[in-house]
């Protein structure tokens, strides 16, 4: 219904008894305003759905969890950095405000949206992940290169294009790009040949866009998780692609106490604390598997005193350390990107709060 | 008698655009329709006008107590949801006049105190609590003494649906058979302050109210269903299912579940190709004893629809062709 002008309103609607009257209703056109938001609803939530099915997708609302995953236990029980806890620092800036906003949605102004976790392999980057999703009771969309390069290089930017243009139709969704280094790999001349730098930088300015324009429509939370943060294009890590930059490293002294004290049947022998000790400080590349099979193969040396008990922690430290995860060089590469970073970073993990 | 003004050319053109790919669309329209109802807000008597004839003939003389209970309560409930759900849809200023003058003006009210042209009836208490647990939802956004009356009120309404329909209390006596529209709302508001109320007793009183409703609206929808099945359903019967379907689907039971699919189904096939339902939109016996008539809106009957189609797509029965352009959607 359209009224001629005067007071407004000039446009509205109205119910089909007042023939011949010209007049707009607030009641109807009320319920207008409900139906067309109730089908935007409808629309969106559809959408999610049948987008949802066309990626790889974990669900803890239909495969559940387990329970040491369950958000609450896990940033209790695995926080890798006990003097700056990272997991607490995710959960007050991401899971907190989404779980608190009125629509359950993340903020781009609240910087709720994205991080980027980086650090050694095997520093559980991909189950902080999932356990932030079990925590939102969303569902992790996992994206890996093969996301991208499925239909071969040369079809690298349609493909990357199809991708996002789906994952703008999901909502209450975690997406993790694992792995994906080389999508946002930095742009600088590198030592390598000039064709290979240029496909990089190509990948790399496609994907700036695109993730600039996920994070301003606040409607999933996304992750990177990858090993070396710098050799991440800078301008995929600034403020307002990413909200946050954290790096999650091997477990801290703090933290190895406390796992390697669940993985030790009590009561131990009275010597047995001075054990732990020495384990918890020669133990610093260590992570939760790393440390599960050095306390196995220590008990089953069967140590009978202090003295052996610490032989014993130095022959399995020993014989572990040239096959775990995390190398020297990747320890010392972390600690590095850690202390290039203006914020300061702690020994287990670190944050990067941009301002 | 000239015909109906304007009545299908708005669902006629939504009905010409894709609108799963077209949320413009959709933002416009929600756009346009808050402007409308904001256009017919009176900030000095704080009410809602029922329309540009209605202010016409009586802003000069209405009290400056006037309030128009219903409209007002149905009018503050969506523009409350927009300002939450689709900020971004609602200019700033419109936005501040919703959250810092409409939705604490409705704390203002008082159930038992205002008087519909419908009387006081379980509608008008319906929406009242909708109304008001829409408000609450943006507690973080109004002054605390205003939040805290939102939620005094919510627990003023509830009571007032309780005695209603237990004819206890101030409204003793037994309680007439209600239209489905009025259970629906009844329900609807039930569902939407659960989370508000905090007194316990009533609580446990709105959960015995809103089972034995349910189970009302189960039997009433079992017995319509019948009468589709032999051929004698009437439209108004069509759209009376489709609102057992809706009021049922609030709190989707595997019990309900095919009464609520099965009621949906009845009430999309009785849609008209315009997307409309052209008969069977008027609702006397509800009325209670007010006498008159409501005339459910087409968008008030589509807008319901929603519940069972979630409800649909949780529970794994429904395929997702349901939502396909052609399909359920555009006859919202």
């Amino acid at each position: 219904m359209r009224l001629p002008a005067g007071r407004p309103p000039h446009a509205g609607w109205c119910g089909d008894h007042p023939y011949g009257q010209p007049m707009i209703e607030s009641y109807t056109s009320a319920h207008v305003l409900q139906c067309a938001l109730t089908l935007t609803s409808l629309i969106e939530e559809a959408n999610h759905q049948v987008t949802l099915t066309s990626f790889t997708v974990q669900d803890p609302r239909r495969e559940p969890s387990p329970q040491w995953m369950a958000w609450e236990t896990y940033r209790i029980q695995n926080e890798p950095d006990t003097s700056r806890p990272i997991l607490a620092y995710i959960h007050e800036n991401m899971v907190q405000p989404i779980l608190e906003d009125h629509r359950q949605l993340p903020s781009s102004d609240r910087r709720s949206v994205s991080a980027v976790l980086f650090g050694p392999p095997g520093t559980s980057k991909t189950t902080i992940v999932r356990a932030v999703a079990s925590g939102l009771k969303w569902p992790v969309v996992m994206l890996s290169p093969g996301s991208f390069i499925q239909s071969g290089l040369d079809s690298i930017e349609a493909q990357a294009e199809a991708v996002f243009r789906r994952l703008q139709a999901l909502q209450r969704a975690v997406v993790l790009f694992d792995e994906c280094d080389e999508l946002f790999r930095k742009r600088d001349p590198t030592p390598h040949t000039e064709q290979t730098r240029g496909i990089a930088a190509f990948v790399t300015a496609s994907m700036l866009p695109k993730l600039q324009q996920l994070h301003d429509r606040g409607r999933v939370v996304f992750f990177i998780c990858t090993n070396k943060v710098e050799s991440l294009d800078p301008a995929v890590t600034r403020p307002g692609r990413f909200d946050h930059l954290i790096g999650v490293g091997p477990p801290d002294e703090g933290a190895r106490r406390r796992i390697i004290s669940t993985l030790v049947p009590p009561p131990g022998p009275a010597y047995w604390q001075d054990t732990i000790d020495a384990l918890v400080k020669s133990t610093e590349r260590f992570v939760y598997s790393d440390l599960k099979l050095a306390v196995h193969e220590l008990l089953r040396s069967e140590p009978t005193s202090t003295d052996e008990a610490r032989g014993a922690v130095k022959i399995v430290v020993d014989r572990l350390a040239p096959s775990l995860a995390i190398t020297a060089d990747d320890m010392k590469s972390f600690i590095a990107e850690q202390s290039s970073h203006s914020y300061p970073f702690t020994r287990g993990g670190g944050i990067n709060a941009s301002p | 008698m000239s015909p109906p003004p304007d009545r299908g050319s708005r669902v006629t053109s939504a009905a010409a655009t894709p609108l799963l790919q077209d949320g413009a669309f959709l933002a416009a329209l929600c756009s346009e329709a808050a402007t409308t109802v904001l256009s017919l807000w009176d900030d000095k008597r704080s009410t809602f006008w029922r329309s540009t004839e209605h202010r016409d003939k009586n802003e000069k003389t209405a009290p400056e107590d006037a309030l128009y209970p219903t409209v007002t309560f149905t009018c503050t409930d969506a523009l409350a949801r927009l300002a939450l759900e689709r900020p971004e849809w609602l200019a700033e200023q419109q936005r501040s006049v919703v959250l810092r003058r409409i939705a604490p003006a409705l704390a203002e009210h008082s159930p038992g105190t205002f008087k519909s042209s419908l009387r006081e009836t379980e509608y008008t208490n319906s929406t009242y609590v909708c109304a008001l647990a829409q408000v609450h939802a943006a507690a973080s956004l109004l002054a605390k003494p205003v939040a805290d009356k939102v939620v005094e009120r919510v627990r003023e309404g509830l009571q007032r649906i309780v005695e209603h329909v237990t004819g206890t209390g101030s409204a003793a006596g037994p309680r007439r058979r209600v239209h489905p529209f009025i259970s629906y709302h009844l329900l609807r508001a039930i569902h939407q302050s659960a989370v508000v109320s905090r007194d316990v007793e009533l609580n446990r009183e709105v959960t015995t109210v809103a089972g034995d409703e349910a189970e009302l609206l189960r039997n009433t929808a079992i017995e319509l269903l019948a009468r589709r099945q032999m051929g004698l359903l009437a439209p108004a019967g069509a759209v009376a299912l489709g609102l057992c379907s809706s009021a049922l689907a609030r709190g989707t039971t595997s019990e309900s579940l095919p009464v609520v699919l099965a009621g949906l189904e009845v009430a999309l096939a009785a849609q008209d190709e315009t997307g409309c339902w052209p008969l069977g939109r008027v609702v006397s016996e509800g009325k209670e004893e007010g006498g008159g008539r409501l005339e459910l809106s087409t968008f008030e009957i589509g807008w319901a629809r929603a519940p069972p189609i979630s409800a649909q797509r949780r529970c794994r029965h429904a395929s997702l062709d349901s939502f396909a352009p052609e399909g359920t959607q555009l006859r919202h």
